[in-house]
């Protein structure tokens, strides 16, 4: 059986006048890799330290595995903390180190010595027990901050932007170590980072956070696909945002007219309150672009001016204007099919896509 | 090459008239012999021999190792507590720097002024004495209250425990924070967390201001004079007899000891700790 169920219900945190966490409801399912992500400021790191009892709620409840925390010291949460920059105690070396919990309650040395060579080899560092912190390298480092956040066997794991000191290398490579000792541990992980790329790759669960709300908690595909609203659109990156008024709709098929007199054509829900303005997200793999506009056969087109083209490896980014540049968006061209294009910066094109793939988006 | 040497010899004067200098002359005085009137120059061992075959000179040392010791614990005790209040409890930067200053204020009278301010406190009908006598607490004055160890323990604590707060202070402010909610995340107690990481990473903030708190007592003259009313000895007190005295090359013999002493303990310290992070 798992462990580690996290739930907050209406969790409310102000510092003196500002308020960091606002009114959060979130249940982390017990076992599940859960990532918080969202720009600098806002909030998640409060949400975390909530969460391990480094900030006290202001107002609302937290409980873990069914017992209610919200005032509990950290040792008795059942959750363990990894810091930022690690927090490793440089006058004692790395077994001391992950051993900690363990001197504190009495356990004799032999005994320490053992459990935390367990734990180090867990992270591959057994051969670097007698090794002083700041004798380690970042990754290294690291690796021991994560056995000593296990000494206290929890059942929840907080890692406060574990990979944000390390090189991009590194970083992708701790980043899969992270994912299988969670599956080893079967535990519930929670990590904050500021990377979608990195909550994609590890989450079970998604929360995107802005201004201290939750704009968005779900699995990492559903939170790509479908995000709910412009903000996550964005923050997720990969997505172009448009905005049109209404004009008709017949079902699901919906027309809306945006700048330059655009006309588009989406698909969605209106909820039965049809006019006004809408937004809505197109991902950029989804768009073609051609210098001819009839061999697009999409069901919006739309005439435009590559401003910009970056190239990154697999496909090309495309940064394309409407004349008037009152349209901006960007396009990911796969590049065997760039190439055939013979697009270049400055060139007037055709860009188009369907129907079926636009996202009609939450406005708030 | 030129500018190298040229770069230096500033400090290479200043050091060598204000430092080696004056030691190297204290040395070769210690060497010489004398009469009741005059200094002759000579290389004799006499000095030395006075000095470690006399009884006086042990029990004499045996003093300002009890004054240095007592000194030391109160300084430490007293500085750690102001420097942990300070360093942990006081949430905002510039009440720390506020209180901090107040905590030098002290330091803006002269050593002899402050010291001299305690006598009618302490003395016989001092303001100690005569309130706890009108409080009923006690029917006789307290005589052990001034020219006693205690009254000089008690200068040398309020004179130096400034020397101990400032370093431990600053060592202090350098602990990460992180380190103790990493502490407490693994259920350490307070007490836990001050004697596992607090105390261990102050320990060269300690050593510092243990050496100057060690050196200031062990050479000191004035405070063990004034407040004993002359009926304690340190060194330093010995010292400056034999200097009234006019027997020079005997005081620089003392002084000499009294150097190698201090260094001895400093060296040691400097062994136990490595204070090269805090500078």
């Amino acid at each position: 059986m798992h462990q580690g169920q996290v739930e907050l219900i209406h969790v409310c945190k102000s510092f003196d006048e500002s308020i960091a966490v606002d009114d959060i409801n979130l249940r982390i399912k017990a076992g599940s890799y859960c990532c918080l992500l969202g720009p600098s400021g806002c909030g998640k790191s409060t949400t975390l330290r909530l969460i391990a009892g480094h900030e006290l709620a202001s107002s609302g409840q937290i409980i873990i595995d069914g017992h209610e925390t919200t005032h509990a010291p950290p040792s008795q949460r059942g959750t363990a903390m990894m810091f930022q920059n690690y927090a490793l105690f440089p006058h004692i070396n790395c077994t001391e180190n992950v051993a900690f919990a363990l001197k504190l309650r009495g356990v004799a040395k032999p005994e320490r010595r053992k459990r935390a060579l367990e734990l180090l080899s867990l992270v591959k560092m057994q051969d670097y027990g007698d090794r002083m912190p700041d004798q380690l390298s970042g990754g290294q480092q690291q690796r021991v901050a994560l056995a000593r956040a296990l000494q206290n066997e929890p059942s929840v794991l907080l890692l406060d932007e574990p990979l944000s000191a390390l090189d991009p290398f590194l970083r992708i490579h701790m980043r899969a170590e992270l994912r299988r000792l969670q599956k080893e541990l079967g535990i519930t992980f929670i990590h904050v980072t500021h990377s979608q790329e990195e909550a994609l790759a590890l989450a079970d669960q998604v929360v995107v956070m802005d201004h201290g709300y939750i704009s968005q908690s779900g699995s990492a595909r559903e939170v790509f696909r479908c995000p709910d609203n412009e903000f996550v659109a964005r923050f997720i990156g990969g997505h172009n945002v448009f905005t049109g008024e209404y004009q008709q709709h017949d079902g699901e098929r919906i027309s809306l007219l945006g700048a330059s007199n655009q006309l588009y054509q989406i698909q969605g829900n209106l909820h039965g309150k049809p006019a006004g303005q809408y937004r809505f997200s197109v991902r950029t793999d989804h768009i073609n672009v051609t210098h001819q506009a009839d061999t697009l056969s999409n069901d919006n087109v739309v005439n435009c001016r590559v401003t910009d083209s970056e190239f990154h490896g697999s496909y090309v980014k495309l940064n394309l204007k409407v004349n008037d540049e009152q349209i901006e968006f960007n396009a990911h061209i796969p590049d065997h099919i760039f190439q055939q294009q013979h697009v270049k910066n400055g060139d007037q094109i055709w860009a188009g896509w369907d129907r079926q793939h636009t996202w009609l988006l939450d406005s708030y | 090459m030129m500018t190298r040497y040229l770069q230096i010899t500033p400090l290479l004067l200043v050091l060598g008239l204000f430092f080696i200098g004056p030691i190297l002359i204290i040395s070769i005085v210690s060497f010489w012999d004398y009469n009741e009137f005059s200094l002759i120059p000579d290389f004799v061992w006499t000095n030395y021999q006075e000095l470690f075959g006399s009884q006086v000179t042990y029990t004499i040392y045996l003093n300002t190792f009890k004054f240095t010791l007592l000194t030391w614990l109160c300084t430490f005790l007293i500085g750690f507590s102001v420097a942990y209040f300070l360093a942990f409890h006081v949430r905002s930067l510039s009440w720390q720097m506020a209180l901090f200053l107040l905590c030098t204020v002290p330091f803006l009278t002269s050593n002899i002024i402050r010291m001299i301010a305690w006598i009618p406190v302490l003395g016989r009908h001092g303001l100690v004495n005569s309130g706890l006598q009108t409080a009923g607490i006690i029917d006789q004055p307290l005589d052990w209250l001034l020219y006693s160890d205690f009254a000089v323990v008690l200068a040398f604590v309020h004179l130096y425990t400034l020397f101990m707060v400032v370093p431990i202070f600053n060592s202090m402010m350098r602990i990460d924070r992180s380190l103790i909610e990493a502490a407490y995340d693994a259920g350490a107690s307070g007490w836990q967390t001050l004697w596992q990481i607090i105390l261990p990473l102050c320990k060269p903030g300690i050593a510092i201001g243990s050496i100057f708190v060690i050196t200031l007592v062990m050479g000191d003259f004035v405070t063990v004079q004034t407040m004993s009313g002359g009926q304690s000895a340190s060194v330093g007190v010995a010292m400056n007899n034999k200097r009234a005295l006019l027997q020079y090359p005997a005081a620089a013999a003392d002084a000499m000891v009294l150097l190698v002493t201090v260094l001895i303990i400093v060296a040691l310290l400097m062994r136990a700790v490595n204070i090269r992070k805090e500078l």
